[in-house]
This record gives structure tokens, C-alpha cells and sequence, in this order.
């Protein structure tokens, strides 16, 4: 793929609270890579870095954003009666030695977007970005918001790396997603064009209810997706609206005056529950493992397993190996097979366990012989119980304490209790219904089968083919195998059987090279991602331990860590991102809105690491207080400067009579000078 | 193009077709369509048609041999 790009401007005309003006990027040193943007709280940063999200990825854009997007600025002090010109958010962007500009165009009303690209062989109305950008980025929403990093979200259980965002991203860096296209939309719709084409040989009612079926089946499938499609965007508002009402919680405990209560029973309830997580997954390993059973049960089964080694094991030959002598015609001892001979090794045959079985048997039965005990359950168990107990006394002591306070404080607290639980409840429904729609996992979906599948999969596990059946079926999955066996049914009617199976063979081995590319891809950015790692000094060592179910990490020792820090859940997009851009050869730009915001001062090095470490064009959103939380940063070795303010706003953020146009500096005494109050407003 | 993740591509479209048992003729069939898809996003209904007619064609040929 090899594609290098670089923002090189930024251009804001009439939208959110900006009129007219233009950043450009290196304007202090050509050298540095890391350009900061300062701006004060509620100027419009979050919006711009949706708006580039949506933009690389050429997504519409959604009523809520456009409202984001709507020019307030100077409109709200009426300091100016009515926008002055076509409001616009464009981007320069440098891939080789050639600059795009790409832009959305707003109406006056913001009600529509369009986008634009000005190439460097003309002007277009609509998305004309250089092949390689376009084949990265377009229709990947998901690897923009990983790549334009809004720090809110961050530390959440790594949920903005999951399974599908990991795969996708991987999947179109890798140029083999149009490999998945081609099996599941290109060569069925071919082969479906060439079935409607061809003379049938099959009766005209078997091919009616095939037809029947299949239409059945597709729309199905056409509901499910769309189905899946509402439960994930559902998924992430509820998700983004449980942080609030988090974030909330913590505010009222903050403000109430136990604060310093709350916080202390908040930090030890946090290290409780992890505990008891930690020992809870400990006991289940444990459990999991037979070694750990008590003697009186595990001392038969070894004992069995010894006898079979002594007895029947040694004895035993693969039919394989018994195949190959009857093949040759002469016994190992050199006598001549003939009728008995062949009758007594086909009689063994059939009573001998295959090679691979075999084999199996003999590591098995040296497992159980040389199995011991790792863990002492019983004493798994008690732990478990006690952090349980220290755990439950401070949820009662935060309780208490929530009940100590006013009756207004704890009406809100309630409130958001009730609103924090019917959310939890919510979430769990939708991941339950995410999970039954969009399974692949076919052992699982059997055992679900009752709920998931109903009559869609028959007594004997086969595929239904009644409409009524079929339209019954709760997983995409389920409903692919479906119609793949209705495509093969209607391909035979139609005499184009030939036809179909070359296309099944087209398509398991483009689904043979996306696993086997996926999986080297895998193991490359595990590789490289431990190296970039190590660079960011993560306090426990925290190192991407496996991609194939979404990122999870390992500490040192070797446990999952589902939840980062902000400065954590940095450090791992930085790695996976400099990893996955070495390994598919690709320079990205990332911006990270707002860094440090909320993070804890213990985790600030660890965000400033993050961002020392990271090697391709980084710009940052930051508001004034962030340039003080890392003062070792913001400087001239580091970044290049950039402060936007009000034409006749003062140092500290006060105004003058007429406020004057958004403008932009580039100077460091401005960017070190400029303190605007914290709360938000422009 | 990344040279390496070519070279992955085409040792996997190999693999998978050794292991079918398929001919030098239709492994290297499959892995001109693969390189196509790659580097072309999408076929045109006849290189896409022209291709599955030559692979359904190796296909019989070695079921008959078979």
C-alpha cells in the first residue's frame, strides 16, 4: 500500500464559532512532527476532529453534527448580523509529493453537507482522493476514530478496539477486504445474473419455492443487518451516556461535602473490585483444570489413564500405518498377504483408532500421568470470600455515605443510581442481542439454537428451506449457510452447477489468504507493537497480548487487562498504530482531542510518554490548562505552537468592546501567555 | 504495494490449493484473480465472468482425471 500522508492545513469558514482562518502546519520548525492547537474551552475542537473522522472516511454527516457545526460565533454577541460567505471545514492533505484539499461545503441553514476535492488535476464535488488514501480510508470510520482520538471515551474497557475495529482496520490496510467483497456480494451476484440467464433443467415448482425461499432468506438477512447496525449505534450512545452519568456521580460526590470520604472509599472499592475479579478468574482457571480436582476424584482417572498406558496403549497401531501393509501386499515380516491375512489386518483395521486420534490419546494419557496440582481451590475459594466481604462493606460505606448527605443531593444521587442501572441493563440486552445476530462461532450457535435459530435449523442440524423456517433465524451466520445451499439448489435447477462450484472454490480461497493475512498481520503488529511498548515505560508492563478477538492486553504477570488509563489506552493506539503502519507500510496523521483531560496527575507521564514516542504527524487539540499539566512537553524540542483567539481578546481571555474575528498565532509567547478562563465559551 | 504482504498473499492461495489438490494450472488461476482483486478493487462483469469459466473448466478436467 505504501501511502504517505501528512495534514498540511486546516481551514474553518463560518462554522462552529470560527469565521475565516487557515492553520497551517510546521510553522515554528520543519523538523518537529507534533503541532499543538490551543484554543479555549467550547471553541469547536471536538466538533473538528468529528468532522475529520467523517471526513476521511466520506461518512454523511448526522443531523446532530451538523447542529454541532452550525456558526454561532460572533452571531451570538450580535457583534455581526448574518455569516459572511459558504460556511466550509476543509482539510490539506500531502500523500507523496502532491497536496488534496478535501472539504464539506454547508448550506446557510446546515441541513446539508457536500463534500469536495480539490486535486491536484482539478476540482471535484464528491470524494477524488489519491487510490491509496481512498482504499485506507474511505467507508473506515472506524480506523478514523482511531486515528482522530477524542480522549472521553478513552480508559473505557478499550471497547474503541474491538473485535470488528481491529479486523476491519487490518482487514482494508491489508488490501484484502475487497477479497471478503468479492465472496460475499461480487461473485454470488454473478453467479445469481447467470442462473436468471441460463435454461433450466429442474421442474418449475421446485425452482418457485427455492426462489420462495431465497427471497425469504435474503430479506431476513436485510433485517438482521439493519437490526445489528441500530443495536451497535444504540450500543455506543447508551455506552456514552452510562459515562456521563458516571462522570456525574463522581461530580456530586465531589461537590458534596464528604468529598475527600468519597474519594478515599471510590480509590479502595476500585482496587476491591479489581481483586476480586483477579481471584474470581484465578478460581476459574484453577477449576478449569482437573489437576486441581480433590485426590479422592482425580486419583482414579490417573490411575485409569496409567493402566491404559501399561495395557493398551503400547498395543495399539494406527489403521493408518495397517492401510499402508495391506497396500504393499507384504506383511513386516516379509510373508506374502493374501485372502486370510487380508481378512485378519481389515478386522484390526476397524477396530484401531487413526493416527491423529492416536496420537491425541498418547499426549493426553502423558498429561493426566504427569498432571499436578497448580492451585489450591479451597484456599482460592476462602480468598474469593474475604475480598467479597471487604468489597460488599465498601459499597455499604459509599451507600452511608451517599445517605449522610442532603435530601436534594441524595435525590440526585438516586436518580442517577436508577438512570446508572436501567443503562447497565439496557447495554447487557443490546451486547446479548449484538452478540446473537452477529455470531460465528458455530458450536456456540448451536448451543443457542433454541433462541437463535428456532426452526431455521432442522432436527438433523441442517439447514431449513421452508420461507416460514427461514425467516425465523436470529444469526446472519446461520442465514449465509442457508443461502449459500439455496444458491447451489437453484445453480443445479438452472443447470449451472459447474458455474456455482467454481465460484465456492474462488471463494474459500479468498477465505482461506484472509485468515492466513489476518493472522500474519496479527502476529507482525504483536511483534512491533511490544517494541513501540516498551518505549512508553508503562508502570506494569503492559503489552498487547493478542488481536484476535479485539485487542487485549497482559501485565506483567501475565493477566488481562480489560480497562486503561487515558494514558494507557494512548500509549496502546500509538503502538498499534505506528505497528500496523510499519507492517502495511502506510504514515499516518493522528490528533488526539484533549490529552490530559480528567487524567489522573499520576498518569501524566505516562500520557507525555505516549506522546514522545510517537513517530508519525501528531496534532493536538488542547485547551490552556492542558499546556500546564505538561510543561516538559509543550515546548520548542517538542511541538510546533499554534493559539487561536479573538482579534481583541486580552492574555486573560477577557474582551474588548467589539471582540473581533477568530485569528491565529504561531508564536510561543502567545501560546505560553494566553490564560482564558476554564469555563466553557467563546 | 507491500511486497511482503504479497508475498503472504500468494504463499496462502498456494497452501490452500495444495492442499484441495489442485493443479499448477488453477493454483496459478487463483492467485492471478487474487493479484487482480488486489490491485484493482473490482473486476468488470467479463474478467470476472472469463475467470470463473476458466476455473470451472480446470475444475471438471481434474475431477475427470481424479
Amino acid at each position: 500500500m505504501a501511502l504517505n500522508c501528512k495534514i498540511t492545513g486546516m481551514n474553518w469558514k463560518w462554522i462552529i464559532n470560527f469565521e475565516d482562518i487557515h492553520w497551517k502546519a510546521n510553522q515554528s520548525s520543519k523538523k518537529i512532527h507534533a503541532e499543538t492547537i490551543l484554543a479555549r474551552n467550547g471553541t469547536g475542537k471536538t466538533t473538528t476532529l468529528l468532522l475529520l473522522q467523517h471526513l476521511f472516511a466520506n461518512e454523511e454527516l448526522s443531523e446532530d453534527l451538523l447542529e454541532r457545526v452550525k456558526y454561532r460565533g460572533l452571531l451570538s454577541t450580535k457583534e455581526i448580523k448574518k455569516i459572511d460567505g459558504v460556511p466550509e471545514f476543509s482539510v490539506d492533505i500531502k500523500i507523496g509529493t502532491k497536496t488534496w484539499t478535501l472539504g464539506y461545503k454547508f448550506d446557510n441553514k446546515f441541513s446539508t453537507a457536500t463534500i469536495f476535492t480539490q486535486a491536484p488535476e482539478g476540482y471535484y464535488d464528491s470524494y477524488e482522493m489519491h487510490a491509496e488514501f481512498s482504499t485506507a480510508f474511505e467507508n473506515n470510520h472506524e480506523l478514523t476514530k482511531l486515528l482522530f482520538f477524542d480522549t472521553q471515551g478513552a480508559g473505557s474497557d478499550g471497547r474503541r478496539m474491538n473485535k470488528k475495529t481491529i479486523d476491519e482496520t487490518m482487514k482494508i490496510l491489508a488490501n484484502i477486504k475487497v477479497l471478503d467483497h468479492a465472496r460475499e456480494t461480487y461473485i454470488p451476484d454473478f453467479i445469481e445474473a447467470e442462473r436468471k440467464k441460463s435454461d433450466k433443467k429442474g421442474s418449475e415448482t421446485e425452482k418457485k419455492l427455492a426462489e420462495q425461499a431465497m427471497k425469504r432468506c435474503k430479506s431476513t438477512i436485510k433485517q438482521l443487518n439493519e437490526k445489528l447496525k441500530k443495536a451497535e449505534e444504540d450500543l455506543g450512545s447508551k455506552r456514552e451516556q452510562l459515562d456521563k452519568v458516571k462522570e456525574n456521580i463522581k461530580g456530586a460526590h465531589d461537590n458534596s461535602k464528604f468529598r475527600d470520604a468519597f474519594k478515599e472509599t471510590e480509590l479502595l472499592l476500585l482496587k476491591a473490585r479489581n481483586k476480586v475479579k483477579g481471584t474470581t478468574k484465578e478460581l476459574l482457571n484453577a477449576l478449569m483444570d482437573p489437576a486441581n480436582l480433590s485426590s479422592k476424584l482425580w486419583r482414579p482417572v490417573q490411575d485409569y489413564y496409567q493402566q491404559l498406558s501399561k495395557s493398551r496403549i503400547p498395543t495399539a497401531i494406527a489403521s493408518e500405518y495397517l492401510s499402508s501393509v495391506l497396500y504393499e501386499g507384504e506383511c513386516i515380516c516379509g510373508n506374502e498377504i493374501h485372502g486370510k491375512e487380508e481378512k485378519n489386518i481389515k478386522e484390526r483395521m476397524n477396530k484401531s483408532m487413526g493416527l491423529a486420534i492416536l496420537s491425541e490419546v498418547y499426549i493426553m494419557k502423558d498429561k493426566v500421568k504427569d498432571s499436578k496440582v497448580t492451585s489450591d481451590i479451597s484456599l482460592l475459594g476462602s480468598r474469593l470470600e474475604t475480598e467479597r466481604t471487604a468489597r460488599d462493606k465498601l459499597e455499604t460505606k459509599l451507600a452511608r455515605l451517599e445517605g449522610q448527605l442532603g435530601k436534594k443531593e441524595r435525590k440526585t444521587l438516586d436518580e442517577l443510581g436508577k438512570s446508572q442501572q436501567r443503562l447497565e441493563d439496557l447495554i447487557s440486552e443490546l451486547e446479548d442481542n449484538i452478540e446473537m445476530y452477529s455470531c460465528n462461532a458455530m458450536g456456540k450457535i448451536r448451543s443457542n439454537k433454541k433462541v437463535w435459530l428456532e426452526r431455521s435449523m432442522t432436527i438433523g442440524g441442517d439447514t431449513a428451506s421452508k420461507p416460514e423456517y427461514i425467516g425465523e433465524c436470529k444469526n446472519i451466520y446461520w442465514l449465509k449457510q442457508i443461502k449459500n445451499n439455496l444458491d447451489k439448489k437453484l445453480s443445479s435447477i438452472a443447470g449451472i452447477e459447474d458455474l456455482s462450484n467454481a465460484g465456492e472454490a474462488i471463494t474459500d480461497v479468498f477465505e482461506a489468504v484472509e485468515i492466513e493475512v489476518l493472522a500474519h498481520i496479527q502476529n507482525q503488529v504483536i511483534t512491533e507493537s511490544t517494541k513501540h511498548l516498551a518505549k512508553y515505560n508503562m508502570q506494569n508492563e503492559l503489552r498487547i497480548h493478542s488481536l484476535s478477538n479485539g485487542l487485549a492486553c497482559v501485565d506483567a504477570n501475565g493477566n488481562v487487562q480489560k480497562g486503561f488509563s487515558t494514558g494507557e489506552e494512548l500509549a496502546i493506539v500509538f503502538s498499534f498504530i505506528s505497528a500496523l503502519s510499519k507492517v502495511t507500510e502506510l504514515s499516518v496523521p493522528m490528533i488526539v482531542d484533549n490529552p490530559t483531560k480528567g487524567a489522573d496527575p499520576s498518569k501524566l507521564r505516562g500520557i507525555q510518554d505516549s506522546l514522545q514516542g510517537f513517530n508519525h504527524q501528531l496534532i493536538l487539540f488542547i485547551y490552556a490548562t492542558e499546556r500546564n499539566t505538561l510543561p516538559s512537553y509543550f515546548n520548542k524540542k517538542n511541538v510546533n505552537p499554534c493559539t487561536l483567539m479573538r482579534e481583541n481578546e486580552k492574555m486573560d481571555g477577557t474582551d474588548g468592546k467589539k471582540r473581533g474575528r477568530y485569528k491565529i498565532n504561531y508564536d510561543w509567547k502567545t501560546f505560553d501567555n494566553y490564560h482564558p478562563p476554564t469555563k466553557e465559551g467563546v | 504495494m507491500n511486497m511482503q504482504l504479497d508475498d503472504v498473499v500468494k504463499k496462502a492461495v498456494e497452501a490452500h490449493c495444495k492442499e484441495r489438490k489442485y493443479s499448477p494450472k488453477l493454483t496459478k488461476l487463483m492467485i492471478d484473480l487474487t493479484k487482480k482483486y488486489r490491485s484493482e478493487g473490482n473486476l468488470s462483469s467479463g474478467d470476472l465472468g472469463s475467470y470463473l469459466k476458466r476455473i470451472e473448466k480446470a475444475l471438471k478436467k481434474e475431477k475427470k482425471g481424479a
